[in-house]
């Protein structure tokens, strides 16, 4: 007894084994129990949805995550709103009210610096310095200027510098308000829409000694951009260069700006009216894409300032997005509720296609591993798609988001943000069911148990049924069993063509094939 | 007899009385011991074929046997840290093991172990039947007049002592010791460990035996009305109540290895059940007259059968062949067969332990070791888990044996804890109810849960085709050769064929048509489970087939899709606006 019993008193029952098959058995019926119990708990857990960012007033067509602060995201809304929001304290951390006249179309920071771009309806592309703003609300301080801190540190440490300034001042002389800028007023957060006139930029700046929610109180103020340029013809999206100074607008024409020249270094045209958007790729930093509104596909190089190749596609594109991970590949969001992969070496057909959105695909994303795509749809659904899985693996929805113009993958591959017409801006889990926060060593061995389990027994009838299961919104369903039954019927009428006519057959293209139209090269 | 030559009681990990492993000894050859031991841990018994060996299929299942094997060979090498070692009598020159007595063992052993040997007289309402919990430490017996008692058998602590005041056929613990099933005269009962009634099992009418199916948390009677019941002790279910046609049923016994449940009938023969089926898995022939006991050994290989013809007989039922036969004088009341595979017999007032009786070609020409209780009759006999101890019930009581080498010596805190405290119970029981496994997995062979056999796939869709063949021509006359094609088109034309009504028939041959009416009814039923089954099979190879190559099925064409709107003109309204 003593021998199997604990040493101390207090200490924990010790652990004896045996792995004799004879005192273990039914161990695959048993694991087979656990797997299904471990999908089920899966699928219980499954709470995607983290929070909604609410404040601006119109619908959120445009966001942008920061290349290294983990925790702002740059929006822009329909009425010409700028937001930098902290994803950690789920707030506004800077504003600019009509920053734009009209819709806010694109928004992209600048790498190595701490400003970015818009570019709205109004043919005007604006270039913000938001920390700029936020020290002179403290006061500007060399310190403050050192490299790598990002705009939510930086708001966080004026913050404890202005509470820092105020405890000295309460002994001092309570009347004394924080010293700013003749036209600094406070004001409360809803009074904001009336202050702001037409033609006067103005911007917010949280303060950070309100802590309560409704308590807060913020700083309103007229903000400048730093620079203003005049385009010809309204902006559809913006995109930075990854190393040089340059960026590209897209409206009737690509152009390429130089950050410190007023006009465009280059304009690239191809029978296109309007450019949709336009992408730098992040590892060839010379390429770019593009998706016209003649449902063009259209890839360039900056270094010989041409365009090379075009591809027709059946529909429009409304967004692209290059694989980060493996440079040669990207995704186009498309107006036929599909979302396309292309191998940029070989346009002629898609690479993989990512099927279940009923309605036009809004945006896309990758995530940071290259592993996994976000799409956003009009049909008030965001899905992520595993890379080359053709079906999503996720779909998310809530019964208060709207149609869906904006989606972005965390640079954590953790989260998910989405921005929809109801001008709230979401965050979800890319995990739906993962758990956030510390997890103890045990946990987290329980955690990789289950999780093999899973894998090993996914492709079982029980099994995979509990893990696919979900339940979309009921006209996303409707939508669904329509798409289904006409594409029933369009294949049956092709399997007929092909049986009567052996020409035909001969002459069907593969599915992947016909998703482009045709391919140019200039 | 020379005390070296004695070396008893060693199994039970208290007593630890058996020699000890010099290390130098065990370190010198670990190595071939270990992999003599391989093939017992060895999981991937049959490892699949596929054709292509450059195959990426074949690559994951090449690497995935390097894995299992890995295993295998650590779990074997890990046999050196077990702390005990099995130990059995070993007779000298002339001496028999059978000779030595419990008087003269107790002499020989420590005093925990000589501690577990004793009698209890309780000749007022025996006999007695037995029944040890699974990891050993409590004991329960019921006197055929009524008698119950529960106790922790080794310090003698006393659970409950009552009486139920009708006859007790049979007892049983459940899950842990918390729980105990006991056969009265009409009904089963239900009691707690303070001897209270919980529960009446009104489904079970007239046991005999009981059995309970720990990992399926299945609770089993027979009984004079000849009908398996399983009960469900977790939600109160009745699973299963199914009639085995054979008349008042005494012997029953649980193949611990895959739950299926054996009954032993008065015609001789021995089925086999699983609630999962209404028919019998299996059925053996075994003896001329009724069979009054049985035991199935842990590993489920072997099965002893005990009939009133004064045959003891020894099965290996994996291939449901015969290993030994032997005539005792008395016919057996009772066996069990100990986790080290001796063999208990208790024949009138004699109880007979066999060593090895289970080596094919080899027969003991005499038992281990043997016990009488004068003037009585033995009516239970229960080896005790993870002790050397056989525990035998008779008209005058319980008398417990110590029987060297009987248990397994190394037990397992994750399976059956001899030494639980109550937290490590309660949480055990937690997880055994999340463990729970569902009586339809019970089949001959457990392994065969959550896997599927591409082999089969021919032989369902030929017995598919056959049975279709025979529909259509009981409805329609002659077959015409079409129903190949629609075989191949899938199951959709098969659900299609199965609605087919049957032609009405005339009135003169009414009982003709009613027979064949159920034929029919008969067939489709077996013609929709296959269909079923062929789907499912079908539709599992496709996915792995599509998941080992990383792609999935061709996708149905999109282009001719109406789209409503697009996205552009919804923004250029917005501007507008």
């Amino acid at each position: 007894m003593e021998k199997y019993g604990p040493a101390r008193l207090k200490d924990a029952q010790p652990v004896q084994r045996n792995l004799d098959p004879n005192l273990h058995p039914f161990e695959k019926a048993k694991e087979y129990t656990r797997a299904l119990s471990a999908a089920k708990v899966e699928r219980m857990f499954a709470k995607p949805f983290i929070g909604a960012l609410a404040g601006h007033i119109d619908g959120v067509y445009c966001l942008s995550k920061h290349p290294w602060d983990l925790t702002a995201v740059i929006s822009g809304s329909g009425d010409g709103e700028v937001r930098i929001w902290d994803l950690r304290e789920q707030q506004t951390i800077w504003s600019a009210h009509n920053a734009h006249q009209g819709m806010v179309r694109g928004t992209c920071p600048i790498p190595n610096s701490r400003r970015f771009i818009s570019v709205g309806v109004d043919q005007q592309i604006k270039v913000w310095a938001p920390d700029e703003e936020l020290e002179s609300t403290v006061g500007a301080n060399p310190s403050h200027a050192r490299e790598g801190l990002s705009f939510t540190d930086r708001a966080r440490l004026a913050n404890l510098r202005r509470e820092k300034a105020a405890l000295l001042d309460d002994g001092a002389d309570d009347d004394k308000e924080p010293d700013g800028d003749d036209d600094e007023t406070t004001y409360d957060y809803g009074q904001l829409a009336s202050v702001s006139t037409k033609h006067q930029v103005h911007g917010l700046v949280r303060d950070w000694d309100g802590t309560k929610a409704g308590q807060e109180r913020h700083r309103l103020r007229a903000i400048e951009p730093v620079t203003v340029f005049q385009g010809q013809d309204s902006f559809t999206s913006v995109d930075h260069h990854r190393t040089n100074q340059q960026f590209a607008t897209s409206c009737s024409a690509i152009s390429v700006w130089d950050i410190n020249r007023s006009e465009p270094l280059h304009r690239f045209e191809w029978e296109a009216d309007t450019i949709n958007t336009v992408r730098f790729n992040q590892a060839e930093v010379n390429l770019l894409a593009s998706c016209g509104s003649d449902r063009s596909l259209i890839l360039y190089d900056l270094r010989s300032q041409t365009a090379m190749n075009k591809a027709v596609m059946e529909m429009n594109g409304n967004a692209i997005a290059w694989n980060p991970m493996k440079a040669h590949m990207f995704a186009v969001a498309n107006e036929n509720q599909n979302c396309y992969v292309f191998d940029m070496r070989y346009l002629k057909k898609a690479h993989t296609i990512h099927i279940g959105h009923t309605s036009a695909v809004m945006d896309v994303d990758y995530s940071p591993t290259g592993l996994e795509l976000v799409t956003g749809s009009y049909d008030q659904t965001v899905r992520i798609f595993e890379d080359r899985q053709r079906f999503s693996r996720d779909v998310y929805h809530t019964q208060r988001m709207q149609q869906v113009f904006s989606v972005r993958f965390s640079m954590d591959a953790k989260f998910v943000i989405s921005g929809s017409d109801d001008g709230n801006v979401r965050i979800w889990k890319a995990q739906a069911s993962e758990k956030l926060g510390p997890i103890s060593r045990a946990e987290k061995d329980h955690i990789n148990y289950s999780q093999k389990l899973k894998d090993r027994y996914k492709h079982l009838p029980e099994i995979r049924r509990v893990l696919s299961n979900r339940h979309p919104p009921k006209h996303v369903r409707t939508a669904a069993r329509l798409k289904g039954q006409m594409l029933q019927q369009e294949q049956r009428r092709q399997a007929s063509i092909a049986a009567s006519n052996p020409h035909a057959r001969r002459e069907q293209k593969d599915f992947k094939e016909q998703v482009v139209l045709e391919t140019t090269f200039k | 007899m020379s005390d070296d030559s004695l070396q008893a009681s060693t199994a039970g990990p208290p007593s630890s009385g058996g020699h000890q492993p010099s290390k130098s000894k065990k370190t010198k050859v670990p190595k071939t011991m270990a992999e003599t031991k391989v093939p017992i841990y060895q999981r991937l018994k049959n490892p699949a074929q596929i054709k292509d060996p450059d195959s990426y299929a074949a690559q994951l299942l090449k690497k995935n046997k390097v894995r299992v094997e890995d295993a295998a060979h650590q779990a074997a090498l890990a046999e050196l840290l077990l702390p005990e070692e099995e130990g059995f009598l070993e007779a000298e020159n002339l001496e028999r093991t059978q000779d030595v007595s419990q008087k003269e063992l107790r002499n020989h052993v420590d005093i925990n172990t000589a501690a577990k040997m004793f009698n209890l007289n309780l000749t007022q309402f025996g006999p007695y039947c037995i029944d040890y919990t699974r990891n050993g430490s409590h004991l329960l017996i019921g006197g055929r007049k009524g008698h119950l008692a529960a106790f922790r058998w080794q310090t003698g602590k006393l659970l409950f002592e009552t009486q139920v005041r009708e006859s007790v056929k049979a007892v049983k613990w459940l899950h842990n010791e918390t729980m105990l099933a006991v056969a009265q005269k009409k009904y089963v009962y239900i009691y707690d460990n303070q001897g209270l009634e919980i529960h009446c099992l009104r489904h079970h009418g007239y046991p005999n035996a009981l059995e309970f199916l720990p990992h399926h948390f299945l609770l089993a009677s027979v009984g004079d009305l000849g009908r398996l019941v399983y009960q469900d002790v977790s939600t109160g279910d009745v699973v299963q109540k199914v009639r085995t046609k054979l008349g008042p049923c005494q012997a029953m016994s649980q193949n611990p290895w895959n739950a299926v449940i054996n009954l032993g009938h008065a015609n001789g023969t021995v089925t086999m059940w699983s609630p999962a089926t209404d028919e019998p898995l299996a059925k053996m022939k075994c003896h001329r007259g009724p069979i009054r006991c049985m035991a199935v050994d842990p590993s489920g290989h072997y099965l002893a059968t005990g009939g009133m013809d004064g045959c003891v007989k020894l099965w290996d039922i994996r291939m449901y062949n015969q290993l030994q036969e032997f005539q005792v004088n008395i016919a057996p009341t009772d066996m069990s067969i100990s986790q080290r595979r001796l063999l208990a017999l208790g024949t009138g007032p004699l109880v007979t332990v066999w060593k090895g009786a289970f080596t094919e070609g080899v027969v003991p020409s005499a038992p281990y070791m043997r016990h009488r209780v004068p003037r009585s009759q033995i009516s239970g006999v229960r080896f005790c888990p993870y002790e050397d101890v056989l525990g035998i019930g008779h008209a005058s009581g319980f008398s417990s044996l110590v029987i060297p080498g009987a248990g397994e010596p190394n037990f397992d805190s994750h399976a059956d804890n001899p030494f639980e405290t109550k937290t490590q119970r309660q949480e055990k029981e937690v997880r055994q109810l999340l463990d729970k496994l569902q009586p339809n997995m019970i089949s001959l062979n457990p392994s065969h849960v959550a896997s599927f056999d591409p082999t089969s796939l021919p032989v369902l869709e030929q017995e598919y085709d056959e049975l279709r063949k025979e529909d259509h021509q009981d409805t329609h006359g002659p077959a015409p050769d079409q129903y190949g094609e629609s075989i191949d088109n899938g199951t959709e034309t098969n659900n299609d064929d199965n609605d087919d009504a049957p032609k009405p028939t005339s009135a003169a041959h009414d009982n003709q048509a009613s027979l064949r009416d159920a034929r029919a009814t008969a067939r489709r039923e077996r013609m929709k489970f296959l269909a079923e089954n062929i789907e499912m099979i079908r539709e599992t190879m496709e996915t792995q087939r599509i998941q080992s190559r990383g792609r999935r099925p061709p996708m149905n064409r999109t282009r001719h899709l109406d789209m409503n709107d697009n996205a552009l003109s919804r923004f250029k309204k917005r501007q507008r606006r």
